[in-house]
């Protein structure tokens, strides 16, 4: 039988044991499942009627709105899709840090799209980057391995320090903030191909 | 800044706020006490231990990277989960707690195969007394014509992705920090890593050295 080699990431460390790369490895896992164990939100029609109605608050490549704090209703956990974020190293976790994604998902939510509501209730959306631009393509944004997207978030001053909430959305396909909103709001079908999932984010 | 093991176990229990954080299961806590245990945890899953009241019978560690990784990652996930978070009272320090599931996790191990030293008799907690750590491990000839080969393969790099691999994973620094000291995109950084990890994989696979 041929016994295991090192990784490649230790071949490269030039030291057989725990690598950098193979340490990121590990805490992306562990994050993503302590993160999946987390409770998810449920519909909220009275946060995202704010939402729309703040609209045209938009600031810069960040979505800004103010909203009331809305305790509504969770919805069961499960072992589907989910997200986790880290300030990067050797950077401040606030303002002039940057906040790394880690993110898994099924093949069939293969997009991903995420905001953070303030604990003043602003909404900073980071993905879409715009209000025109499309939720990630997950095959093509996401690192195999860890689940990091290539597209990290430059944190500036309105990331004041506090708790954040942050939501993410996985759908099957490329979606809008307003086909996102629309989505979640619709009273028939609402979150239709959508799954919502909830972190949280504390900046100092 | 790479993260490094620090002999200050009272992470948790000088800082009420970072204690909550972790409580509460908050990525950033997480993160930090990862870093700041990770190291001691794959020492430990690496080399075995000895158990002190068994007259020093030996807990071997784990035999290749493949099965280190994998206790570094379930002592985590096991010490991470809401259980795990519960289960630390926050009133001792939170390495020998770790450490614990770590051990309990090799003694499991070994008690699922055939046992290199007889388990039989050793009561639940001994694991909680264990002594320090064995010696590690002897690289084998195969591994270390590996490690030759690679440092070959290196050499024969560019010198910007030689600089990119030597701080990566040399020097264990994060991708910010390298793109920030050499002045590249975090992508290019990303990018460099992958393909060396791709190309040195097939170079050694084309030399008959790697599955």
């Amino acid at each position: 039988m041929t016994e295991p080699k090192p990784p490649i990431a230790r071949l490269l460390s030039g030291q057989d044991q725990l690598s950098q790369v193979e340490k990121e490895q590990i805490l992306a896992q562990v994050l993503v499942h302590t993160q999946a164990e987390a409770p998810s939100p449920g519909r909220r029609f009275g946060f995202w009627v704010g939402l729309l109605a703040a609209a045209s608050a938009a600031l810069g490549g960040l979505f800004l709105s103010t909203l009331p704090p809305d305790p509504s209703e969770r919805v069961a956990r499960g072992g589907g899709p989910s997200f986790s974020v880290s300030c990067a190293e050797g950077l401040p976790c606030g303002p002039g840090g940057r906040l790394r994604w880690f993110v898994r998902s099924t093949p069939e939510l293969s997009h991903f799209a995420a905001f953070a509501q303030r604990p003043d209730g602003t909404i900073l959306w980071y993905f879409p980057q715009s209000e025109a631009g499309e939720s990630l393509d997950l095959g093509a944004h996401a690192g195999a391995e860890t689940g990091e997207l290539d597209v990290a978030i430059e944190l500036g001053q309105e990331h004041a320090p506090g708790t954040y909430k942050l939501i993410g959305m996985f759908s099957p396909n490329p979606r809008t903030r307003g086909a996102l909103r629309s989505a979640y709001l619709s009273p028939r079908e609402p979150g239709v191909g959508l799954v919502v999932v909830e972190s949280e984010l504390v900046l100092r | 800044m790479p993260h490094s093991p620090s002999t200050d176990d009272d992470l948790l229990l000088g800082d009420r706020s970072l204690l909550d954080a972790f409580r509460r299961g908050d990525a950033q806590a997480l993160t930090k006490i990862y870093y700041h245990h990770v190291d001691d945890v794959a020492r430990l899953v690496r080399r075995g231990f000895v158990l002190d009241a068994q007259g020093g019978a030996r807990v071997f560690g784990a035999p290749n990277a493949d099965v280190e990784r994998e206790l570094v990652q379930e002592t985590f996930l096991r010490a991470f989960s809401p259980a795990g978070r519960r289960a630390f009272d926050g009133l001792r320090p939170y390495r020998p707690y770790l450490l614990r599931i770590a051990k309990n996790l090799l003694i499991d191990r070994h008690r699922r195969r055939r046992p290199e030293v007889s388990l039989e008799n050793w009561p639940e907690g001994a694991a909680l007394d264990a002594a320090p750590l064995g010696p590690e491990l002897e690289q084998s000839m195969d591994d270390r014509k590996l490690f030759e080969v690679t440092k070959v393969y290196l050499q024969a790099l560019p010198a910007e992705e030689r600089e990119i691999v030597r701080l990566r994973f040399e020097e264990g620094l994060s991708q910010d920090v390298v793109s920030a000291q050499l002045g590249v995109t975090r992508r290019r950084v990303r990018s460099v890593e992958e393909s060396v990890q791709r190309g040195l994989e097939r170079h050694l696979s084309s030399q008959g050295l790697y599955p």
